[in-house]
């Protein structure tokens, strides 16, 4: 497991207000009960304030999974 | 010939009808001129009357223009709407869907309502395809097509003018065939099948 996907694990722990114990690596939209759209929103802004920059349109339509904040992260390192 | 046949379909929580002239509320017209509503659909909001809005209300025909009201089962409280035109030459309809009761936001309003009104528009109106086009900074619009497994057709680079600034915006465009729906309708059945038996 790397670093980044520990971050992306909390992250996504943090914004859905649950623990981060209760997300396995398969979790994707539509897939966690807790991961709502609101809950969406506050994932992209989360990503965008620890990128700095906002997320480009194709990134957006990407992001469906934990897999996907991972390789975000990654790219930030 | 298309006739005009009103839309009344209920799920769990909500019921989903026709409005009237008589559906223009002071909460609907609190929605048209709240920014936070408006400003995802790129919509300048607009402080209107009560007759203003029921006459926008009756430019809806019912036959290829469908303003939808949604309104909660338990206590008969209109909480948004959906927008449906149908290009009747290509059986093609689009759908737009605003929540404007922010109690309502991130309750999984669209997600149990858009699917009874997509499978109404396949089944029992021959639409054969149905798109929405949000725009891409409409992070909820984009996760509710993402979680009910619309697929991504594309996304147009600066396709819009910004109502609030000017500025260029992307949009996505979502789809669903009626052979898509239908063949996910299937696999739900058999997984749905598969959990009683197992």
């Amino acid at each position: 497991m790397t670093a980044s996907s520990v971050n992306a694990r909390a992250l996504l722990a943090e914004v859905l207000n649950v623990n981060p114990d209760a997300i396995d690596d398969a979790a994707s939209v539509g897939s966690h009960e807790a991961w709502d759209s609101l809950g969406h929103m506050r994932l992209v802004l989360s990503l965008e304030q620890r990128l700095q920059r906002e997320l480009t349109s194709d990134e957006i339509a990407g992001l469906v999974g934990l897999a996907d904040i991972t390789r975000l992260l990654e790219s930030h390192c | 010939m298309m006739r005009k046949r009103p839309v009344h379909l209920k799920t769990e929580r909500f019921l989903l009808r026709n409005l009237a002239p008589g559906d223009a509320s002071d909460r609907y017209l609190a929605w048209a001129a709240d920014p936070d509503v408006m400003g995802p659909l790129n919509v300048r909001p607009t402080r209107m009357t009560r007759d203003q809005l029921s006459a926008y209300i009756s430019g809806f025909d019912g036959i290829t223009r469908f303003l939808i009201g949604i309104f909660t089962r338990a206590d008969n409280l209109h909480i948004g709407f959906y927008m449906v035109e149908i290009d009747a030459a290509h059986d093609v309809a689009s759908f737009n869907v605003v929540i404007g009761d922010k109690a309502f936001w991130g309750a999984r309003v669209v997600g149990e309502t858009r699917p009874a009104l997509a499978s109404h528009f396949f089944e029992d109106r021959a639409v054969e395809k149905i798109i929405g086009q949000p725009l891409a900074r409409n992070i909820p619009a984009i996760f509710n097509y993402k979680a009910e497994g619309w697929r991504l057709e594309g996304i147009f680079k600066a396709h819009r003018k910004s109502a609030a600034n000017g500025s260029r915006l992307d949009q996505m465009q979502f789809a669903m065939t009626r052979d898509e729906w239908r063949a996910r309708k299937t696999v739900g059945a058999k997984a749905a099948a598969g959990k009683a038996v197992a």
